[in-house]
């Protein structure tokens, strides 16, 4: 991958998401977030504090142009950022990390591609939920939000990871 | 390397820590939801700081609160020996704040103590210079625990009721018979009242109190419960008292010194030579 091709996948997919938190809202239990994509799929040559920066600015934009509350999709996605190495590492081994140019996940399998997923929004959407409930909602109601949430956008990440960065396995 | 990965992650954590800070400070400022919510978080997180905080400070003072309730207990039984003293009394409302019992009360913990041998001993931390001098009793709000045998200035020395040359004047509930008590040689809670006459009925759960007879103690400090009562030698009868006070349990005490100790030993003696 060349160097600034993830930086245009990462504006484009931000402002995707953004459009989405606009546009795509079907129900109150289901949330649709690429976000777990542009964060997993960031080279290994970027270390995690870059990671981190990109989180950051991924969440700041989407709340700032999506008109959601400030803060609230940072806060979720920098855990995320900060175990991403880590939960690759969990999922496909030390050697995924061996290629540092190409985003990891051109080089899972489809069940590494969706367990690495469904990890990372389910990490996500825990934080989100939970912030965004502010304690005002019961714990099942949170529960359902999370997990549906959590199927319907890994899903989608798997599919359009797999059509953005392809596959080289 | 090593040295180089932990600076890595240490370097991770700090931007991580500094990034989720604004989030939240964002999120603090654009939310009056969030801003309730995160409010209310901080009091639970800040005000379980501050407990753990004052839980652990109160763990270390607890010695010294511990003393100060000692001293203050100490205190209580003196003024509860006063009014139980004024209530026996018929000019209760006329006298009231104006009695004394002519004892003063010094608090003091116990420096070393023995409770394992046959003559059993008791050092305290106070001293001549604290107003403890030899024949002051020694007692707690359970009972009586000994007697003074020396002082220097900082310390006393004294025999504890667990000693056989030890003997207290005690009475069987408040207006019984009255007799010494000495320790049955056997327990730190056993002790037995002699001298009883054969037609007293002693009844097990009877409470003994100090009988005032000695120069040494006040009246009215309960010393124990009876157990169950013995002939002996067809003429008197022993009684078996448990004491209130269980001396492997004690920390503090309190020493009562008679004001008019003196004065009465003086007398006694006049007496004596009168007598002889």
């Amino acid at each position: 991958m060349k160097k600034g091709r993830y930086f245009i996948i990462f504006a484009i997919l931000t402002l995707a998401q953004a459009l989405i938190s606009n546009y795509f809202l079907f129900s109150q239990y289901i949330l649709i977030s690429l976000l777990p994509l542009l964060i997993i799929s960031i080279p290994s040559r970027y270390n995690t504090p870059v990671a981190l920066g990109l989180a950051f600015a991924a969440g700041f934009i989407v709340d700032f142009v999506g008109g959601g509350t400030l803060g609230l999709t940072s806060c979720a996605l920098l855990p995320l950022a900060l175990l991403r190495i880590t939960l690759l590492r969990l999922v496909s081994g030390e050697e995924i990390l061996s290629d540092r140019d190409d985003s990891p996940v051109t080089h899972q399998t489809t069940a590494e591609q969706a367990l690495t997923m469904v990890l990372g929004c389910l990490l996500f959407f825990t934080i989100y939920v939970w912030i965004d409930a502010a304690g005002t909602r019961p714990f099942w109601f949170n529960a359902v939000r999370a997990i549906l949430s959590t199927v319907v956008s890994s899903l989608l990440c798997v599919l359009l990871g797999n059509f953005i960065f392809g596959r080289n396995r | 390397m090593p040295r180089r990965k932990s600076s890595a992650i240490v370097l991770s954590a700090a931007i991580f820590i500094l990034l989720e800070v604004a989030a939240i400070a964002m999120l603090h400022s654009s939310s009056v939801l969030q801003d309730i919510w995160l409010n209310r978080v901080s009091h639970r997180v800040s005000g379980w700081l501050w407990g753990s905080g004052n839980r652990i400070a109160g763990y270390f003072q607890l010695n010294s609160r511990n003393k100060l309730l000692q001293e203050e207990n100490a205190r209580l039984s003196e003024e509860l020996r006063k009014y139980r003293e004024l209530e026996k009394s018929e000019e209760y409302l006329s006298k009231a704040g104006t009695i004394d019992d002519g004892f003063e009360y010094i608090f003091a913990r116990i420096v070393k103590m023995g409770t394992n041998s046959q003559r059993n001993y008791i050092i305290v931390d106070k001293g001549l210079l604290d107003g403890v001098s030899p024949d002051c009793g020694i007692v707690t709000s359970e009972g009586v625990v000994g007697v003074i045998d020396a002082a220097d200035e900082h310390l006393a020395y004294g025999r504890t009721l667990m000693n056989p040359s030890m003997h207290v004047s005690v009475r069987i509930g408040r207006e019984g018979v009255a007799g010494p008590l000495s320790w049955n040689g056997r327990s730190s809670t056993g002790a037995v009242l002699s001298g009883i006459p054969l037609g007293y009925k002693a009844e097990p759960g009877d409470t003994l109190w100090t009988s005032g007879y000695s120069s040494i103690f006040p009246a009215e400090i309960p010393v124990g419960v009876v157990t169950g009562s013995s002939t002996r030698s067809g003429a008197s009868q022993d009684v078996q008292v448990r004491l209130l006070q269980d001396f492997k349990a004690l920390d503090y005490v309190t020493v009562v010194r008679n004001r008019n100790h003196s004065a009465i030993e003086a007398l006694e003696q006049k007496a004596e030579e009168v007598q002889r």
